[in-house]
């Protein structure tokens, strides 16, 4: 048989199955928020590193405007001993160098393409040169322009000719380098220029040598450029300047690779943004929940009253309440995982528009969905378990008889007649609960405010990305931002007004017999969570400029001052659209309030 | 034609078990300065009688016709024109709003009204004159339902329609409230309707009107009504 218990528990998640779904709702968008855009830094360190790992990325260019490469008689002697001190296959050497040819900057590698085993190259289309007059370009780009496969390509420069042999090329296939992974504009070794094209030469046995790529033998050292990394660079510069006799400053390492480093700059600052709005969420969230559950409690006084006169233990009784809350974070986080998910690729592709991303690798990593989940749970059910500890440890006579309403009494607002005699009745009513019920203002105020701040943080943000012409990913960000606290928002509206509603029944069912028509008795009970809103939405406008001031700091990107004037206006105003559409939704609720609850005794 | 009229009013509620009888063929007719109490055991259709009275619920079938309307007829609109302007009701317990206060309790009722009273001179009339600044919190029950009772007067409503006024007071304080209700309809003309399961009201009632699984037992006439305060129970 069904346990009996069971059953009336099944009964109470479907009283209060709005405020399920809207919990569970509101966990869905927190914790896919903050997991897809925790995880975002992470998954590209990931796959960078992959990818550094897979092309064989060179730590180590060794530029040599001098002979230590080339004719010099101790040239060979110079090459041996890097390929001795780093192993054969972890140096590369190369002729590269930059012509300007009717009006384009051409960057032209010749080495042995054959067998590159540093900075692998990725073939996106056609073959390796087969004959001399072949060669391979980079694919073409926002800030790069590149050739048709099999294309004629006539290049007219002395040296350049001198060196290949030939003015006529052939293009035999289009390639990708790690070395050129922004797709924006790089620049030249040519002063003021950037590069217009990028070409290789198949030359295995070019006499000319101006480049050493060494890649690092311990691939694990790298790490997304960990401390550990950086200080063994700086190390083997010092290191290599001081016994191979090459100028410091032609040793260039990753961390002067625009492209590499631009991206993992940006990856970064993704990574602290992330930090900060991870942490905020997880606030707002855990101040809904709070709040959600004591209220609910609260209006399962007499159930719980009931259950303890037939001696329920307190466990037994507060375990469909952890139950309640249990199921929602649960499911919650079930559904939020994909979204989380999602939002990670998504972001992730937006820097596809600005870098040759390396390929997604998707997969789950569980670190911040799990952290931020476990958090909002225990949160949820320590807050529960208490709140609700409080409630069954009082004696049953004491929880049989109703919690007697609080008391009304004169507001502040009372002191000002000229004021107050002013407002009619409606006001009156509406300002004193306002002002009553402390904590419920409280919370609701706050709440207001966390999203206000949210939700202006992505304007903000978004205003200075496009003013700043920062990456795709930034303002991609700022957009998902935005659409997360909007939506949490509107959720934390609809639950807070849900709530209200159940709390009043009794109220709206008395104004219902007393001839109260619809938009009369939704008004009533509106105009208390408008003025919430109002007062939330206006309270966050000076919250979000200081917490902005803070992020922006933080993140070392943009400015409050960069945000529109009429951004700080529009902010608020979607607060109360949000919470003009919950009041929408909710009026059936209020139509649809059974009149007989108003003939029943307190529960 | 009589100034409150049923006519085989039934009220048949769906319920997952099948069709459930609340009310079955209940006819009678009340007139103008009547007081009435309609007396009847839990269950056995006496808030199913109120809520179809009151304008809350509709009929199954049958008619109900006050002062010539025929209101079993009203959709959901003309229902709340009908509670607003028509219907004083006063509640078992109360149900005032806690944060106005008496004075705006009543007002609470008089601002929708179009011939309401004024709600000073109701408030002094039920003997709150010094009380129109107290929230319901400071008021005894007594008071609370007296403040319910001027809501409902002020209203100046076509009947007062009361359930179990004094279910939730103590047995002096109940007397004076049946014995304020008592006044309005005679001092007023007011037809009051108390509904209740305490037998004792029957005594002081013109008209008792008994009724039993959704039925009406019995309807009698009271010749000679005792007053309230002579009545023990």
């Amino acid at each position: 048989m069904k346990s009996r218990y069971f059953k009336s528990a099944l009964r109470m998640f479907r009283k209060h199955l709005t405020r399920f779904l809207t919990l569970m709702a509101i966990i869905i968008v927190s914790v896919g928020f903050m997991s897809g855009l925790g995880e975002v830094k992470g998954k590209i360190d990931t796959n960078f590193n992959n990818y550094y790992i897979s092309q064989h990325v060179s730590d180590l260019n060794i530029k040599s405007e001098s002979a230590f490469l080339s004719f010099s008689p101790n040239a060979e002697k110079n090459k041996q001993s890097l390929k001795d001190k780093f192993g054969e296959e972890n140096v590369m050497f190369a002729f590269c160098n930059d012509y300007e040819i009717d009006g384009n900057i051409y960057r032209v590698y010749m080495m042995d393409l054959e067998n590159i085993t540093v900075n692998k190259l990725t073939l996106v289309s056609g073959i390796l040169p087969t004959v001399d007059d072949e060669i391979l370009v980079a694919a073409g780009s926002k800030g790069l322009k590149s050739f048709d496969l099999r294309q004629e390509v006539t290049l007219e420069n002395s040296q350049l000719n001198m060196l290949s042999g030939g003015t006529t090329f052939y293009v035999s296939g289009i390639v990708q380098s790690p070395m050129l992974m922004i797709k924006d504009k790089e620049p030249s070794f040519i002063e003021g220029k950037n590069i217009d094209y990028c070409i290789y030469l198949n030359r295995p046995k070019n006499a000319i040598i101006t480049d050493a790529y060494i890649a690092l033998p311990d691939r694990a050292l790298f790490g997304a450029f960990s401390e550990n990394y950086k200080a063994t660079i700086n190390q083997l510069k010092e290191e290599l300047s001081s016994t191979l006799s090459v100028p410091k400053e032609q040793i260039l390492s990753l961390y002067e690779n625009y492209g590499i480093f631009s991206l993992h700059t940006y990856a970064s600052k993704v990574g602290d943004i992330a930090i900060i709005f991870v942490i905020f969420f997880l606030l707002v969230t855990a101040l809904v929940v709070f709040s959600t559950m004591t209220r609910l409690l609260d209006e399962e006084r007499g159930q719980i009253a009931c259950l303890k006169t037939l001696g329920f233990g307190n466990f037994k009784i507060l375990s469909r309440y952890l139950l309640f809350i249990f199921a929602a974070s649960i499911f919650g986080g079930a559904v939020g995982l994909p979204v989380g998910i999602f939002l990670t690729y998504f972001i992730y592709a937006s820097f596809d528009t600005q870098y040759f991303m390396p390929n997604f690798i998707s997969g789950v990593s569980f670190g911040y969905f799990g952290i931020t989940l476990g958090i909002i749970l225990c949160a949820a059910l320590i807050v529960t378990f208490f709140t609700g500890l409080k409630m069954v440890k009082q004696k049953p006579a004491r929880l049989l008889t109703p919690k007697a309403p609080k008391a009304g009494k004169k507001v502040i607002l009372e002191r000002i007649p000229f004021f107050w005699n002013r407002l009619s009745f409606k006001y009156k009513s509406c300002l004193r609960n306002v002002l009553l019920f402390k904590s419920r203002f409280f919370m609701t105020v706050v709440s207001l405010v966390g999203s206000t701040v949210l939700v202006l943080s992505g304007l903000g943000l978004l205003d200075n990305t496009i003013k700043l012409e920062a990456g795709a990913a930034l303002i991609m960000l700022a957009v998902a931002l935005i659409a997360f606290a909007g939506i949490l928002s509107a959720l934390v509206i609809y639950n807070l007004a849900n709530i209200n509603i159940s709390e009043r029944n009794r109220e709206i069912a008395t104004l219902m017999v007393l001839g109260y028509n619809n938009k009369e008795v939704c008004g009533y009970i509106y105009r208390e969570i408008y003025i919430m809103s109002a007062v939330g939405a206006l309270l966050g406008i000076p919250l979000a400029y200081w917490f902005m001031s803070f992020v922006f700091g933080f993140i070392d990107f943009g400015s409050v001052g960069g945000v529109n004037w009429f951004t700080w206006i529009i902010g608020p105003i979607l607060m109360m659209l949000f919470t003009f559409l919950s009041t929408i939704l909710l009026r059936k609720k209020i139509v649809k309030t059974d009149m007989n609850a108003s003939l029943k005794s307190l529960e | 034609m009589a100034f409150l009229k049923l006519e085989n009013v039934t009220k048949e509620y769906k319920t997952d078990a099948g069709g459930f009888l609340a009310l079955s063929n209940v006819s009678f007719e009340l007139e103008n300065g009547e007081f009435v109490v309609i007396l009847g055991p839990s269950g056995a259709g006496k808030t199913t009688l109120l809520n179809l009275l009151g304008g809350m619920d509709t009929t199954t079938s049958g008619k109900i016709i006050l002062d010539g309307k025929e209101i079993s007829n009203f959709n959901e609109k003309e229902l709340t024109y009908y509670r607003r302007s028509d219907i004083g009701f006063v509640f078992q317990f109360y149900n005032l709003m806690p944060n106005l206060t008496a004075l705006e309790n009543v007002e609470l009722a008089t601002e929708i009204c179009k011939n309401a009273l004024s709600p000073e001179e109701v408030l002094t009339s039920v003997g709150l004159a010094s009380k129109f600044k107290n929230f319901p919190a400071q008021l005894s029950g007594g008071e609370q339902q007296r403040v319910s009772i001027a809501r409902a007067i002020a209203k100046n409503p076509k009947i007062l329609l009361c359930d179990e006024p004094t279910g939730a007071l103590d047995y002096i304080t109940g007397k004076t409230i049946l014995q304020l209700l008592y006044e309005t309809s005679k001092q007023q003309n007011k037809l009051v309707v108390v509904v209740t399961h305490n037998q004792a009201l029957k005594e002081m009632a013109d008209r008792v009107i008994y009724i039993k699984n959704g039925q009406i037992e019995k309807d009698e006439k009271n010749k000679k009504p005792k007053p309230i305060m002579e009545i023990e129970w």
